[in-house]
């Protein structure tokens, strides 16, 4: 008995090693397997490899190697209807086709009948071709195997044969079993067979994979091999999903003859094609609502008019004629006629008016409200929007109620050779000074045009800036040259005036001489050559760059300068008192962009600075940045201060005079376009007027009525009020700078044309 | 009268009654209304009015009808106003004002500021100009310079005029402060040599530049005005003038080295006048009461002064800037020349309620020298800086609807209109007599002279 069982087992395993490499030399083993008890676990998992071999065989034809054991034909009920066809076949070609004929596994005997009979091979008994195995399997039934544990059998087969049980070893047998615990013990028994119920290897591998959690059936590949759809090699035969060419098509027959049909449907004129179909498409612009339903039909079989209905008689009136009113008698008579009888189904009726028509209210009225739906008829009379857009414009009064203003050139002043850079008019509004690119300083007579002075300062250098101090006393004119300052005393005045400036101018030369040693200061402040000075030039201040603009202090004592190629010292201030230049600005990147122009506030200790975007308004007295003004300008060219201090102009290259009000925001209120060229310079009234200008490369000054209020809650008003043509442009250059009377209404420029004009 | 009027004019023409009325007291007709055809032009109402008066010369008339000249015959003023020709017309009618023909004109070497046409003592008229290179000189009409003054002021003269005393002299002021005083005696041969005068006294007291000198001869005294908003009120009498030492420059100029100044005696003001806020741009005293000035400036006023006591009496203030001042002492009329180039006449009287009567308009820049015709109380030139010299009649006014700054709305043009003859050029000073004309000079550095005369230009005006 143990022995018996070792020879299984031993037996069992070597199916086991063979297994993976089942081939068709296994066929052996299969009969043994069959009889074998663990035959029905092999055999399960097995199954799809075999059955797939299987299927293959047959349709191939049926004739491979089996092995020899006998079967009854009829048992096999899936070969019943293939084995006559293929026993015919096969008889027919036995002379002739030896390929065809299954010498190895058909077995050819003489029937009872004396033909011969073909015995074929038995057919494994996969799971879905046939159950034979049942019979070995245990019929005990679901009871607990520990009932036949005093039994030497563990139950009974179908035929009714003892299933005995399997030798269980000796007591050591089983302790050497549990010390070496074979592959895939469980310690569970089979209940069909008593044997111990161990994994086999495939099992074992299903339980590993899933462990890993991976797929468990063998036929999948969790690694293929992965193909490189997209690569960098160039394919031969590119792999493409591009729908077939239609050169490989191969036209339809059938779809030829209609083709042809419609064809010739073409030519004869039965079909037209591209019919012009939108105006059957076309949806009528208005539906015709009262137009008859439906259209006439055509005359057919099928198409039964309705009948026309007579138009209502009389008596259907609501108030007919007294004579179609039936009488008692008429009344009766309908009345006890039987309804299918009567004439008309109604009687007529008289009513004084539609609406006591019964049934009025809720009827007709709403029918004819209904209609008044249908036709989309108005109820309310909507008042179109009637507003003039003339009254929409902001209210500007007529410039004709702001006068005065200048409106005509009243004088030329020539003889500037070149471009006059820069005008201003005295502080008594009597002369006017001018500098040019000749590199003269030409003082001239208001209202006469003479020029009264000249100063020639340089004859490389223009005069970019010229200036007169703000104050009553001392008649000082400051000129920027190239990069030195000239502060002037010009000989036109009362000896007692003259004098009086040349004091103010001189009194700095002690403060200079006590400085000496002291660290570089930015400018240097130096007497004149003789003849400089005999021409009235007091004081000349050189710093190391070209000053574009110069502005003077309230009080006069100090003067700001820009010199715009200077990175680091282009904003200078001087004082006249002292002999002393500072640069208020140590670090470049205090005035980060170039300084253009530069302004004092004309009451409060601020400094106005303008870069080519920005203008940064800098607290003197705590020595801060204390606003940055965006004007929104590409390139400021200047800037001007209104003389109450709260409102700004900018004039910039990009065309645009922006006005700032300097409580309201660090943007512009009012952004005024009306030059065609760049603007040069701006220039607010100080006399009184409330009038500013601009002066352009457009050979143009303009000026508007700029009005501020008290009130803080009203804006300022702003209207255009004249062009003012005169300036000839010259070299892309119109009017390069403008001054207003200190006093008057009137305006002097200086264009690149070579004059400046007064415009009164 | 009905035969007057229908002297040689083809009764088929539509009459009009006309009501012929003057001013000229000499001249005056008996009213009588009159039906004259309406194709009559200036000329057949002139020879209608001489052959009503029985003069036995012909004077030429103008006739104004509502204000206006009248340039055209009666039956187009008529289409022109709009008026039926059944109403009777008021017409005025006026010696007529010659159209001042061009004479002549006397280069100089520099600008002219201004020019004096000597007073009438003179045996014969000359010329006093004061120039921009800081000389005054004497030309005599057929433009032979007689005398020139020594360059004692060191910049240039903006004014002059002249003094009429025992000895004839004169007075130049300008941009250098000072007023110089020169005696001229006429000499007696014209074409000898350029006369060189010497200065008398320097009247110093202001601190900017001179505008404008008037003298008055029944007191002896002149005005002159500045820039520094000063009136100065001296006196050709030196000794009763206070004598003042000048501050000397502390650094003398080149050119103030070169030309030797002669030394002359330093006076100062009487009084000093300071009502005006701005620059003074002229002052007059009154033609016939001697002892009030009027000034004008460019704060707009016009200030009464009374000499006696120097205050100002009145003040009008209009609504421009005012260059110049002329007045018409007949018609009770100031003539003020603006910045705003029109001339406005003012009534000067206390009575007077209105600021200013009539606005004279034609000027294209500002009005900077009046003056009265010698001939006409009605009349009076203006020089511009337009570059015209433009004659006015004060009783050519009318009131127009687009009259808007002239406030008390009249307004009236031009008489006639002298160009330079040198083409442009600024306009400085005007003056006008009976005997030279009308003489202008300007910024073409010319004296023009330009004068009416003779009866033949009567026609030529009617085509124009």
């Amino acid at each position: 008995m143990t022995a018996k069982a070792t020879t299984r087992k031993r037996s069992r395993a070597e199916a086991e090693a063979e297994k993976p490499v089942l081939s068709s030399e296994d066929e052996f083993e299969i009969p043994e397997i069959n009889g074998d008890e663990d035959s029905s676990d092999d055999s399960d998992f097995t199954a799809g490899d075999e059955d797939s071999d299987e299927e293959e065989e047959f349709s191939s034809g049926a004739e491979d190697e089996e092995d020899e054991e006998e079967i009854d034909s009829d048992e096999i009920p899936s070969e019943d209807e293939a084995s006559p066809k293929e026993n015919g076949a096969v008889n027919d070609d036995t002379s002739d086709d030896e390929e065809v004929e299954p010498a190895d596994n058909v077995k050819v005997v003489t029937g009872a009948d004396g033909n011969p009979r073909y015995i074929y091979p038995e057919i494994e008994p996969v799971y879905d071709s046939d159950d034979t195995d049942a019979e070995e399997t245990n019929t005990i039934g679901n009871i607990p195997l520990e009932y036949y544990e005093s039994y030497p059998h563990i139950g009974y087969d179908i035929n009714g044969k003892r299933i005995m049980r399997p030798a269980a070893g000796k007591a050591l047998d089983t302790l050497l079993d549990s010390i070496e615990l074979p592959k895939g013990w469980t310690g569970l028994v089979d209940k069909n067979s008593g044997a111990a119920l161990n994994l086999t290897e495939e099992e074992l591998e299903i339980v590993k994979k899933l462990q890993r959690s991976e797929i468990t059936d063998e036929s999948f590949d969790p690694y293929p091999d992965m193909v490189e759809w997209f690569s960098s090699k160039v394919e031969q035969m590119p792999l493409s999903s591009a729908p077939e060419p239609k050169r490989r098509f191969v036209p339809s027959k059938h779809e030829q003859k209609r083709i042809m049909k419609i064809v010739k449907g073409i030519r004869e004129g039965r079909i037209l094609p591209h019919k012009p179909q939108a105006e059957a498409s076309q949806e009528p612009e208005f539906y015709d609502i009262w137009a008859d339903d439906a259209p006439p039909k055509p005359d057919h079989v099928m198409n039964i008019p309705a009948p026309k209905l007579p138009p209502p008689t009389h008596d259907e009136s609501y108030n007919p004629p007294p004579e179609y009113l039936p009488n008692e008698k008429e009344k009766k008579e309908w009345e006890e006629q039987d309804p299918e009888d009567r004439e008309k189904n109604y009687l007529p009726r008289t009513h004084k008016a539609l609406r006591l028509v019964p049934g009025f209210n809720g009827f007709i009225g709403e029918r004819f409200e209904r209609c008044l739906d249908l036709y989309l008829a108005p109820r309310v009379r909507r008042n179109k929007l009637n507003i003039d857009p003339a009254s929409l414009l902001p209210k500007l009064p007529s410039p004709d109620d702001l006068k005065p203003f200048p409106t005509t050139c009243a004088t030329v002043y020539r003889g500037h050779e070149g471009r006059v850079r820069s005008v201003s008019a005295d502080p008594t509004g009597v002369w006017v000074a001018t500098g040019g690119d000749d590199g003269t300083i030409r003082v001239w007579e208001i209202l006469t045009g003479r020029q009264v002075w000249k100063l020639k300062v340089s004859s490389d250098e223009a005069v970019d800036s010229v200036t007169w101090r703000p104050t009553p006393e001392g008649r000082i004119l400051a000129a920027a040259c190239g990069n030195e300052i000239l502060l002037v005393v010009p000989p036109i005045f009362d000896i007692e005036e003259e004098n009086q400036g040349k004091e103010i101018l001189s009194a700095g030369y002690g403060y200079a001489a006590n400085r000496q040693g002291k660290k570089e200061a930015p400018g240097t402040w130096s007497k004149p050559d003789a003849a400089l000075e005999e021409d009235g030039v007091v004081v000349t201040i050189t710093v190391r760059k070209t000053v574009k603009y110069i502005a003077w202090h309230r009080r006069g004592d100090y003067l700001v300068t820009v010199s715009p190629e200077d990175v680091r010292r282009a904003v200078c201030v001087h004082r006249v008192s002292t002999h002393l230049s500072q640069t208020p600005f140590k670090e470049k990147s205090v005035t980060k962009g170039i300084p253009q122009r530069v302004q004092f506030h004309p009451s409060k200790p601020l400094l106005f600075v303008a870069t080519k975007r920005y203008i940064k308004i800098y607290d003197l007295a705590k020595a801060e940045l204390s606003k940055t003004l965006k004007p929104g300008a590409r390139w400021i060219s200047s800037i001007d201060i209104h003389p109450q201090g709260d409102n700004l102009i900018v004039g910039s290259y990009d065309k645009r005079l922006l006005w700032h009000d300097l409580d309201l925001s660090t943007k512009p209120y009012r952004t005024l376009r009306y030059h065609d060229k760049g603007i040069r310079a701006v220039s607010f009234h100080r006399g009184g007027f409330p009038l500013f200008c601009s002066s352009s490369d457009d050979g143009t000054v303009q000026v508007f009525h700029g009005r501020i209020y008290s009130d803080l809650m009203e804006n300022a008003l702003i209207v255009p009020l004249k062009v003012l043509k005169g300036h000839k442009i010259t070299a892309h250059l119109g009017v390069l700078d403008v001054d207003w009377h200190p006093k008057q209404p009137w305006l002097f420029s200086a264009g690149a044309d070579g004059t400046a004009r007064l415009w009164n | 009268m009905a035969d007057t009027m229908d002297i040689d004019q083809p009764s088929s023409s539509p009459r009009i009654q006309i009501n012929l009325s003057t001013r000229d007291t000499t001249l005056s007709i008996p009213l009588q209304p009159l039906r004259v055809p309406t194709n009559l032009k200036r000329y057949g109402l002139s020879t209608l009015v001489n052959h009503l008066l029985e003069t036995p010369n012909p004077i030429p008339f103008d006739f104004l009808v509502d204000g206006k000249y009248l340039r055209t015959s009666i039956d187009e003023y008529l289409t022109q106003a709009g008026l039926s020709s059944e109403k009777p017309l008021d017409v005025e009618y006026v010696r007529s004002q010659l159209p001042p023909t061009y004479v002549g004109s006397f280069e100089q070497d520099d600008w002219i500021a201004s020019v004096n046409i000597s007073p009438s003592s003179f045996s014969s008229p000359v010329l006093l100009t004061g120039s921009y290179n800081g000389t005054a000189q004497i030309t005599s009409l057929s433009g032979d310079v007689i005398a020139k003054t020594v360059p004692m002021h060191t910049q240039s003269v903006k004014t002059t005029t002249w003094v009429s005393g025992e000895t004839p002299s004169f007075l130049t002021a300008g941009l250098d402060r000072a007023i110089n005083l020169w005696s001229y005696t006429p000499p007696s041969d014209p074409s000898s040599q350029t006369l060189e005068i010497q200065p008398t006294t320097s009247f110093i007291s202001h601190k900017s530049t001179i505008t404008s000198l008037t003298y008055s001869s029944s007191t002896s005294q002149f005005l002159s005005s500045s820039a520094d908003h000063t009136i100065a009120l001296w006196s050709t009498d030196t000794s009763s003038l206070p004598t003042i030492t000048a501050p000397q420059s502390t650094a003398f100029t080149r050119k103030r080295r070169r030309t030797k100044a002669p030394t002359t005696i330093k006076k100062g003001p009487l009084a000093v006048l300071t009502p005006h806020t701005a620059p003074v741009s002229q002052v007059i005293i009154h033609p016939t009461d001697q002892t009030v000035a009027y000034s004008v400036s460019w704060d707009k006023s016009i200030i009464t002064h009374d000499l006696i006591t120097s205050l100002a009496v009145s003040t009008r203030t209009t609504q421009h800037p005012l260059f110049s001042i002329t007045a018409l002492p007949s018609v009770n009329l100031l003539a003020a020349g603006s910045a705003a180039r029109h001339i406005t006449l003012h009534d000067p009287r206390e009575s007077s309620k209105t600021v200013q009567t009539a606005v004279l308009r034609g000027h294209t820049n500002g009005v900077v020298s009046l003056v009265g015709s010698p001939e006409s109380e009605y009349v009076l030139a203006s020089g511009s800086h337009d570059g015209t010299v433009r004659i006015w009649d004060v009783r050519s006014v009318s009131s127009s609807s687009s009259d808007n700054d002239g406030g008390e709305g009249k307004s009236g043009g031009s008489l006639f209109v002298i160009k330079r003859e040198s083409g442009t050029g600024k306009v400085f000073g005007v003056d006008w007599s009976r005997e030279v004309g009308l003489v202008s000079v300007g910024e073409d550095k010319k004296i023009q002279v330009n004068k009416g005369e003779g009866m033949a230009d009567v026609t030529v005006m009617d085509q124009t």
